[in-house]
C-alpha cells in the first residue's frame, strides 16, 4: 500500500493533502518527505510520512533549536488520504 | 566477456589452479576421517566396510550430488557462498537472512579448526618416521610447537598475498591427490575384495546395526566438511573446471579410503593405538616426502579457508552484515583481499585451538558440528534459487529438500554430541552471529529515521546559495554521499547540512549514491544534473565484490565528464581561478550519533546501542568509503530529530 501512495506522492506536484487517521482524526497539511524501511534497492517500503502546514513548506522545516516541525504519521495509522491537486483519494484498511 | 565466461574456460591450467584452490578442505579429509570412524573400536568387517561405505556414499550424494551438481547451478555473476546466493534470492523472502547469518557464522566458526586439524595430523605423521618415534608424538610439546609456528607463519605471511607462492598450489594439489591415487590403489590391488565396501548395504548395515552405528555418522561426516567451501570458491574458478577435476579428486579420495580400508582389514591388530591408517598405507621409504607433500596439502587447505574467511566478511561488509573494518589489498591479484582483523582472530582462534586440544583426534571430536548447520542454512536458501530463480517444479524441489533435510539432519543430530568438546565454539559463533544480526537489523531501525525529501524543492535556493557572493565560499566542488535510490529525492539531513546554521556555498553541489547490486562485480554509473553544473546527481552501481572506494570512482567519472564536455571544472564565478585553477572538491561525510534525547522499546535500544559501539570500533564512514585521501569534513547528527515531547516541567513560581 506504501508504494502506491508513494507512487502519487511523486506524481503530484501540489501536495497538499488531507489525512484522516484510523482513530478518525483528520489533518490538512503538505506531505514533505517520508522514512522507509531501509535503503535497499529491491523494495521500497514506506514506514511513515512527514506533514507540515502549508506556510511551513517553504522553509527547512526545521524550528529554532534545530528540531523538525511538522507530524510524523505512521503509513498503518493513515485511513484514507485526499490530494487537493486532482481531488482522488486513496484508502487504506 | 563476463567473469562467468573468463573462467568457465577450461585448459589444462585452470583446471590446476581449480585444484589447488577449491579441493584443499576436502581433499585434506583422508588424512583424518577414516580414522575418526575407527576411533579407539575394535576393528572388524563391519565397522571398516560400514564406515567406507558411509563414506563413499557421503561423498556421492552430499557432494556430487548437492554441491557439485546442484548447489554450483546457484552462481551468482559466477561468484558462489552463502552470500552470493542470499544475494540472489532476498526478495523472494525476508526471513532468509537468519539461515544467511546463520550459515556465514557456522562457516566461519567450523573453519578456525579446519588449519590446526589438517595441519596437526600431516605434522603427526611424522612420528612414524624411524628415529623420530620418541620426539613426535601427537599432543607433545614438540609437535603442538611446530603447527604453532608453520600455522603462525601462515598467518604472519597473510599481509604479503599468495600471488608468489599461489601458483605453485595447483601442482602441489596434483602431486598430493596423484599420491593419494596411487597409495590407496596399492593396497586396492593387493586386496581387491575391500571394492564390495562400496555397495551401499553395508553402510545400511553399520548404521543400523552396529552397536551405537548411528553416532559414527559424526566421524563419517569429516569426509565432507570441505564441500561449503568448495561452493564458496566457485568464483575462483568457475562451474566447469569444478566438475572436471571433482571426477579426478573423487576418484583419489575414494582409492584413498579404500585403501586404509584395506589395510585396517588386514593390519592383524584388533585396536588402531594412535596409528593413522593414512600414514600406514605409505611405504617407509616414502615417509618423509609424503609427510612434506601432506603438510603442503594441509597448508594450501588452511589458506583456502583463510582467503575463504576473508571473501566472506568481504561480502558480508558490502551486504551491510559486518561493521566496516580496515581490507588491503595485498597484491594486484584480482579479488585477493587481506582483513588484518580477520587475520588475527582466526589466527588467536587457531592458537586457541590447539593449545586446548593439543592432537589432531581429539579435534575430530570437536570438528563438523557447525558445518552441517551451514549446509542445512545453503539447502534452504538453495531451495528458494530452485524454486524461485530457476523455475523448478515445486513438488522435485520439495523432494530434493526432504532428501537433503533428512542426511544432513542426520548429520547434524550425530554431531549434537560435539557440542561439549567444542562448547567454547559457542562464544565464538555467539560474537559472529550476534555482530551480524545486530549490525543488519539496527541498520535497518537507522534507516528508519533517515527522512527523504524532494530535491527538486530545494533546487532553486541551491542556485540562490551558490552565487550569493555575501556568503564566504566552502569549496568550489561540494560532494554529499546519499542513500536515496530517486534521482530526484535527497535526505533532509543534507538540505540541513547545505543551508542551516552556516550556509555550505559551492560552485557544484555532487549528490553521489552507491547502490549495492546483487550481482558481485557490477561496476556502472549514470549521471543526472539538475541544475547543468550546479546541482549533479551521481549514482554508482557496484557489486557486493567490489570494494566501496568512492573518492576513486568519483574523481574517474569527473574526469570522464569533462573529457566529454560534460562539465567545465574552472567556473568560478567569483573570479578566484586566477590565483588557484585547480577545483576543491570537498566531501561531506554525515555521521549519526545516539543522542540522550532518543527513546526506543527495548530490543530496538539494544540494537541500537550495540550497533553505535560496534560502529566505534569499526572504521569511520571517511576510511569505509575511501574518502580518507580526500578533504573531508564529517559532521555528526543525532539519530532522531524529533525531541521528547511528553515533558512535564513545570515553573516554578515566586
Amino acid at each position: 500500500m506504501s508504494l502506491q501512495l508513494y507512487e502519487k506522492y511523486t506524481a503530484i506536484d501540489n501536495r497538499k493533502v488531507e489525512i484522516i487517521l484510523k482513530d478518525n482524526t483528520a489533518l490538512i497539511g503538505m506531505l514533505i518527505g517520508y522514512f522507509k524501511q531501509d535503503d535497499d534497492a529491491t523494495e521500497m517500503h514506506i514506514i511513515s510520512w512527514h506533514v507540515v502546514d502549508e506556510h511551513d513548506e517553504e522553509t527547512l522545516e526545521i524550528d529554532t533549536f534545530g528540531s523538525s516541525v511538522g507530524t510524523v504519521i505512521k503509513q498503518n495509522k493513515i485511513a484514507e488520504i485526499y490530494f487537493f491537486e486532482d481531488g482522488s483519494s486513496m484508502t487504506f484498511y | 566477456m563476463g567473469k562467468n565466461s573468463t573462467f568457465n574456460k577450461v585448459t589444462i591450467t585452470s583446471l590446476v589452479v581449480a585444484l589447488g584452490i577449491i579441493y584443499g578442505d576436502i581433499g585434506t579429509s583422508p588424512l583424518y576421517a577414516l580414522r575418526a570412524v575407527i576411533g579407539e573400536r575394535t576393528i572388524d568387517f563391519d565397522l571398516v566396510y560400514g564406515g567406507v561405505s558411509c563414506i563413499f556414499w557421503t561423498l556421492v550424494f552430499q557432494t556430487t550430488v548437492k554441491y557439485i551438481w546442484l548447489t554450483l547451478k546457484a552462481d551468482n555473476d559466477g561468484e558462489g557462498g552463502v552470500f552470493s546466493l542470499y544475494a540472489l534470492v532476498r526478495k523472494y523472502g525476508k526471513k532468509l537472512v537468519i539461515p544467511t547469518i546463520l550459515g556465514a557464522t557456522t562457516l566461519l566458526a567450523d573453519g578456525i579448526i579446519t588449519p590446526p586439524i589438517t595441519v596437526a595430523s600431516a605434522i603427526e605423521g611424522l612420528g612414524m618416521v624411524k628415529g623420530m618415534e620418541a620426539s613426535i608424538i601427537p599432543g607433545n610439546t614438540l609437535t603442538v610447537l611446530i603447527v604453532l609456528g608453520i600455522l603462525s607463519l601462515l598467518f604472519f605471511f597473510q599481509r604479503f598475498g599468495t600471488q608468489a607462492i599461489g601458483k605453485f598450489f595447483g601442482p602441489m594439489m596434483v602431486v598430493w591427490f596423484g599420491m593419494l591415487l596411487i597409495m590407496g590403489m596399492n593396497q586396492i590391488v593387493m586386496y581387491p575384495a575391500v571394492l564390495k565396501a562400496l555397495s551401499p548395504h553395508y553402510a545400511y548395515n553399520l548404521l543400523a546395526h552396529y552397536p551405537h552405528g548411528f553416532w559414527l555418522l559424526g566421524a563419517v561426516f569429516l569426509c565432507t566438511t570441505g564441500a561449503e567451501a568448495l561452493y564458496s570458491d566457485l568464483g575462483h574458478c568457475g562451474i566447469k573446471n569444478i566438475r572436471i577435476t571433482w571426477i579426478f579428486v573423487k576418484i583419489s579420495l575414494v582409492a584413498s579410503y579404500l585403501g586404509q580400508a584395506a589395510w585396517l582389514m588386514h593390519q592383524g591388530q584388533p585396536l588402531l593405538n594412535g596409528r593413522n591408517p593414512f600414514f600406514e598405507i605409505i611405504p617407509h621409504w616414502f615417509l618423509i616426502p609424503s609427510i612434506l607433500i601432506a603438510t603442503a596439502a594441509a597448508i594450501i587447505a588452511s589458506q583456502a579457508l583463510i582467503s575463504g574467511s576473508f571473501t566472506l566478511i568481504s561480502e558480508a561488509m558490502n551486504l551491510n552484515f559486518w561493521p566496516r573494518v580496515t581490507l588491503r589489498q595485498p597484491t594486484d591479484l584480482k579479488g585477493q583481499i587481506y582483513i588484518p582483523s580477520i587475520n588475527t582472530i582466526i589466527w588467536i582462534g587457531c592458537i586457541l585451538m590447539i593449545l586446548y586440544f593439543h592432537t589432531s583426534a581429539h579435534m575430530e571430536a570437536a570438528y563438523g558440528f557447525s558445518i552441517t548447520i551451514a549446509m542445512m542454512m545453503t539447502t534452504l536458501l538453495l531451495s528458494y534459487f530452485l524454486i524461485y530463480k530457476l523455475k523448478w517444479n515445486k513438488f522435485l524441489v520439495f523432494a530434493l529438500l526432504l532428501m537433503f533435510a533428512t542426511v544432513e539432519t542426520s548429520f547434524f543430530i550425530a554431531n549434537v554430541v560435539k557440542i561439549k568438546e567444542r562448547w567454547m565454539f559457542l562464544f565464538f559463533e555467539l560474537f559472529i552471529f550476534m555482530t551480524m544480526y545486530i549490525w543488519y537489523y539496527a541498520r535497518k531501525i537507522n534507516n528508519r529515521f533517515i527522512k527523504f525529501v524532494d530535491l527538486g524543492k530545494f533546487v532553486a535556493r541551491i542556485r540562490e546559495l551558490s552565487t550569493d557572493d555575501s556568503i564566504p565560499k566552502f569549496s568550489t566542488h561540494l560532494i554529499y554521499l546519499t542513500k536515496a535510490n530517486n534521482r530526484h529525492e535527497i535526505e533532509e539531513k543534507i538540505i540541513k547540512s547545505i543551508f542551516a546554521k552556516k550556509p555550505k556555498r559551492s560552485d557544484v553541489y555532487w549528490f553521489v549514491h552507491i547502490n549495492r547490486t546483487e550481482h558481485p562485480y557490477t561496476l556502472t554509473y549514470d549521471v543526472s544534473e539538475l541544475i547543468e553544473n550546479k546541482v549533479i546527481k551521481i549514482n554508482i552501481n557496484t557489486g557486493f565484490r567490489i570494494q566501496p572506494r568512492t573518492e576513486l570512482y568519483f574523481k574517474k567519472i569527473v574526469q570522464e565528464l569533462v573529457v566529454n564536455k560534460e562539465l567545465n571544472l574552472h567556473i568560478r564565478p567569483d573570479g578566484s581561478t586566477k590565483y588557484n585553477p585547480e577545483p576543491d572538491f570537498k566531501f561531506v561525510v554525515i555521521e549519526k550519533f545516539l543522542s540522550v534525547e532518543n527513546e526506543f522499546a527495548l530490543r530496538e535500544g539494544l540494537l541500537l546501542n550495540a550497533y553505535f559501539f560496534l560502529k566505534r570500533l569499526g572504521q569511520s564512514d571517511k576510511k569505509a568509503f575511501g574518502l580518507d585521501k580526500s578533504d573531508v569534513v564529517t559532521e555528526h547528527v543525532p539519530l532522531v530529530y524529533h525531541p521528547i515531547t511528553n515533558i512535564q516541567l513545570i515553573r516554578n513560581e515566586k
